[in-house]
């Protein structure tokens, strides 16, 4: 597993940070792109993950890393802009379409995804992938859900209780 | 990045500790079942905040992990469910509001009376609910202010002092939304102003414009369910038609009951699974005739309809019966062949013999010759009968509805006998308001002189019977053989029509009438329904009342008698013949039908010749039955006696006597009715 040295290039103007995965795998992205992370965000203005220190991150695995930088490169630019008050409908069109392609993923890279963009406190990506989740839930019975979210098939006694939901609850089931 | 990300999804998979099921993966549980169950509680949070509330309910249903959690998303407290009792708590429910913020809000339930609430302050509640995002709103008006008032106020310009729902400034979000006794205003352009979440809608005592129902309905595409209950029109809106209800192809259940309904048509949605109707009579045209129908309840108190005899087609109108699993239908919509009710026994009688030959011939060939259709209701589960009447020839209607109606899977068998208190669909406020009712007697006492003796009478009735409930049995036996000679009438010379002045003024008593659950109301029952023996044992009380007034807890014992009169004065051969049919039609047809009943409720159980020849022969065909249950009358809210413990036991006994053909049956007979066995249409046919 390789870091990305190569593509990004070490231009002098962007500062470059270092992230180590808890596989042990190096990172390097521009601070701008990790600083969408509340998390580092801090690190990096106290001068942290610059030169050969690396700021280890031992609850995400370069799987998960990877994907949550491509992710943070993307929205770099806008997030830049506050918020991209200036951002044109392109860009916006553009960047919504790569979300939802950024999200049309495995279920378990989806969960291991919501799980790092909680520690890393990216509220962008938490959002997005909570929503993609919610999609797969939304307008489906139980039974649906538990077949699109991998449960296992009922115990009696569970089937019971969903049964006794949904008597409860009667008007959200018609 | 992308080489980088399959990469990755191999070496998850690597590690992934022999799950054979895709989409797992290890996490800090090891027990965990699923995935997303072991994901933080936070961030199910999170999921579910993305929701619609139906589909985060839902998630309740999925494990003990997600149980309560849906309610959960929103920062506490997510639903708000206030009762404002007094002036003060409005001040207070506000204030709370104040310091809650603006959260998004689950559900929104606020209920209040008349003088607790101010219009202004009710405003600011919905206005509150409204900014929430509120996706679940019950507002409930517990003691509105009748009908008639609130008309004159909203045509007079005065509408603002009261309480009104707007759907205007009505949250986007909103799917359901319930309303007892508040007005509702419908933007002037609802069709354009869709409501494109609100996917059931129930009014409940709620005056009405004309055509308002239709808008409502028109603004909210995705609708499914429309309740109805004791909704009224607006009285003063100069429009013959009172307000109709077409609802839209959508719609999946419709409940309509005792609501001034001029107009219903149903006919354009095809997917109508549920159909509950009780009030006055509709065609069968309300409806498409091949709507997959799971449920039906079909339930008219209109006299003109039983004399035109058009009831009993409703069902044969209908043409779709492989969905349905439970039925609800009354003496009026029994389907039986097309017999006048009214028609002497004689007559009746010998028409029943025909209809015995028939029988034989459906059970052997299952199909009936001419104007007789024979139903096939193949997987209904559960079938109740509300009779208003039970004498004979209503015994011989059940009977010949087992005879003609095919119903191999009936499960669970409720029949509901007349309870002599009969019946109401007229308006009737669901508060405990004693004063008003007391005022509203008054009034119309001074109001209304043509009927002034009837209302004196009620008047005088009411009290001693409210002030006197424990002085009764006084002249018990002297009122019943009074009753016994009134009754000496043969029961076909009397046509309906004999009563109708009667009637008349009793209807209008208790036409404007909020609540009032006295004698008037028996007439309402219907015309051609109402025994005429009702009419008599009015007018003996009313002969009477100077003397003893408290013998108003005679009359229904008095009533109780009723069904047992016309027997007892029958010539010999009379009651042969119906031994004859009844025994001879009942053994022949019940069997197929019984043949999976568990179990049978009757209601308003008195334990008469009828109702006992029913009991009798269901047990005695019934094989698998396991329990029969049955209720005797309610305790009146005036006074009136129950049946005597004693009469109870006597009954017992005669009940364990009863040839039972199933073995583990267990009979019980209460006094009180048991919650836990309610038929699915209980709560739409009791009032």
């Amino acid at each position: 597993m390789a870091a990305p040295e190569s593509g990004d290039g070490n231009n002098g103007a962007a500062r470059m940070v270092t992230l180590i995965s808890s596989d042990n795998t190096r990172f390097e992205v521009e601070a701008a792109a990790a600083s969408l992370s509340q998390t580092l965000q801090l690190t990096i203005l106290d001068g942290g993950g610059g030169g050969g220190d690396g700021i280890p991150l031992p609850n995400v695995d370069s799987a998960t890393l990877s994907k949550v930088l491509e992710y943070c490169i993307k929205h770099a630019p806008a997030a830049a802009n506050g918020g991209a008050p200036n951002a044109t409908a392109v860009d916006r069109a553009e960047l919504e379409r790569f979300d939802n392609e950024f999200v049309n993923i495995d279920q378990s890279v989806l969960y291991s995804l919501i799980m790092a963009a909680h520690n890393l406190e990216i509220e962008g990506l938490q959002s997005l992938v909570a929503k993609k989740v919610a999609d797969m839930i939304k307008g489906k019975s139980p039974m649906e859900i538990r077949r699109t979210l991998g449960f296992p098939d009922p115990t009696p006694e569970e089937q019971a209780e969903m049964n006794a939901h949904m008597l409860e609850y009667g008007w959200a089931y018609e | 990045m992308a080489s980088r990300c399959d990469s990755g999804a191999s070496a998850k998979r690597q590690r992934r500790r022999g799950d054979p099921e895709e989409g797992r993966e290890p996490s800090a549980a090891v027990e965990e079942k699923d995935l997303i169950s072991s994901l933080l509680l936070d961030l199910r949070l999170q999921i579910l905040r993305h929701l619609p509330l139906k589909s985060a309910i839902r998630t309740g249903a999925l494990s003990t992990k997600w149980r309560g959690l849906w309610a959960r998303r929103w920062p506490e407290p997510s639903s708000i469910r206030r009762r404002v009792s007094c002036r003060g708590a409005a001040e207070k429910l506000l204030e709370s509001f104040r310091n809650r913020g603006m959260h998004s809000l689950n559900r929104f339930s606020l209920t209040f009376r008349w003088k607790d609430l101010s219009p202004a302050d009710f405003q600011r509640c919905v206005d509150y609910a409204a900014a929430c995002a509120v996706e679940d709103l019950h507002l409930h008006f517990v003691d509105p202010p009748h009908a008639d008032i609130v008309a004159v106020q909203l045509l007079g310009g005065g509408g603002d002092s009261f309480v009104t729902f707007s759907f205007r400034e009505a949250s986007p979000l909103l799917a359901r939304v319930s309303i007892l006794g508040v007005t509702i205003d419908l933007p002037q352009d609802a069709a354009a102003r869709s409501f494109s979440a609100l996917e059931i809608v129930s009014l409940r005592w709620v005056v009405l414009r004309h055509g308002s129902v239709r808008e409502l309905v028109a603004a909210c595409p995705r609708l499914h369910t429309l309740d109805l209950r004791d909704c009224t029109r607006l009285p003063l809106s100069g429009s013959t038609t009172i307000y109709d209800v077409r609802p839209g192809a959508r719609l999946r259940s419709l409940t309509v009951t005792r609501c001034e309904v001029a107009d219903l048509l149903a006919d354009t949605a095809s997917d109508l699974c549920s159909f509950r109707y009780c009030g006055n009579f509709i065609g069968s045209s309300s409806i498409l005739a091949s709507a997959p129908l799971h449920d039906l309840c079909i339930c008219f108190d209109g006299a003109m309809s039983n004399l035109l005899g058009l009831n009993s087609t409703w069902l044969d109108a209908l043409t779709n019966f492989s969905n349905l699993t439970v039925l609800t239908i009354c003496s009026s919509t029994l389907p039986v062949s097309a017999l006048p009710q009214f028609i002497p026994s004689r007559y009746l009688l010998d028409s029943f013999y025909l209809i015995v030959t028939d029988t034989l011939v459906i059970i052997t060939e299952f199909q009936r010759p001419g104007s007789i259709t024979y139903l096939s209701f193949e997987i209904l589960r559960e079938l109740q009968l509300v009779m208003f009447r039970m004498d004979h020839c209503y015994l011989a209607y059940i009977y010949e509805f087992f005879g003609t109606c095919y119903c191999p899977q009936l499960e669970r068998l409720f029949v509901q006998f007349p309870c002599y208190k009969p019946f109401s669909f007229k308006l009737k406020m669901p508060f405990e308001n004693e004063k008003v009712e007391e005022d509203m007697m008054s009034e119309e006492l001074s109001e209304d002189d043509a009927s002034k003796e009837e209302l004196s009478r009620t008047a005088v009735l009411g009290k001693a019977s409210v002030d006197e409930p424990s002085v009764e049995k006084v002249s018990e036996e002297e009122a019943s053989s009074e009753v016994l000679l009134e009754a000496e009438v043969p029961e076909g010379d009397k046509l309906p029509g004999s009563t109708v002045p009667e009637e008349a003024s009793m209807d209008k008593l208790s036409g404007a009438k909020v609540s009032e659950e006295e004698a008037p109301e028996d007439n309402e029952l219907s015309g051609a329904t109402v025994p005429q023996e009702e009419a008599s044992v009015n007018e003996l009380l009313e002969s009477k009342v100077s003397e003893a007034p408290e013998e108003e807890d005679l009359s229904e014992e008095e009533v109780l008698l009723e069904d047992n009169w016309p027997e007892e004065e029958r010539s010999e051969d009379d009651q042969l013949e119906e031994e004859l049919l009844n025994n001879g039609i009942e053994s022949l047809v019940l069997e197929n039908d019984l043949k999976n009943l568990v179990l049978i409720k009757m209601l308003n159980f008195h334990g008469n010749k009828n109702e006992m020849k029913l009991v009798n022969s269901m047990l005695r065909k019934a094989a698998r039955l396991n329990k029969l249950l049955l209720i005797a009358p309610k305790r009146h809210e005036h006074g009136f006696r129950k049946i005597p413990l004693d009469e109870l036991h006597s009954l017992e006994t005669e009940l364990l006597l009863l040839e039972k053909a199933s073995a583990n049956v267990q009979i019980i007979l209460r006094d009180s009715d048991d919650p836990a066995t309610q038929s699915m249409h209980s709560e739409v046919i009791t009032e």
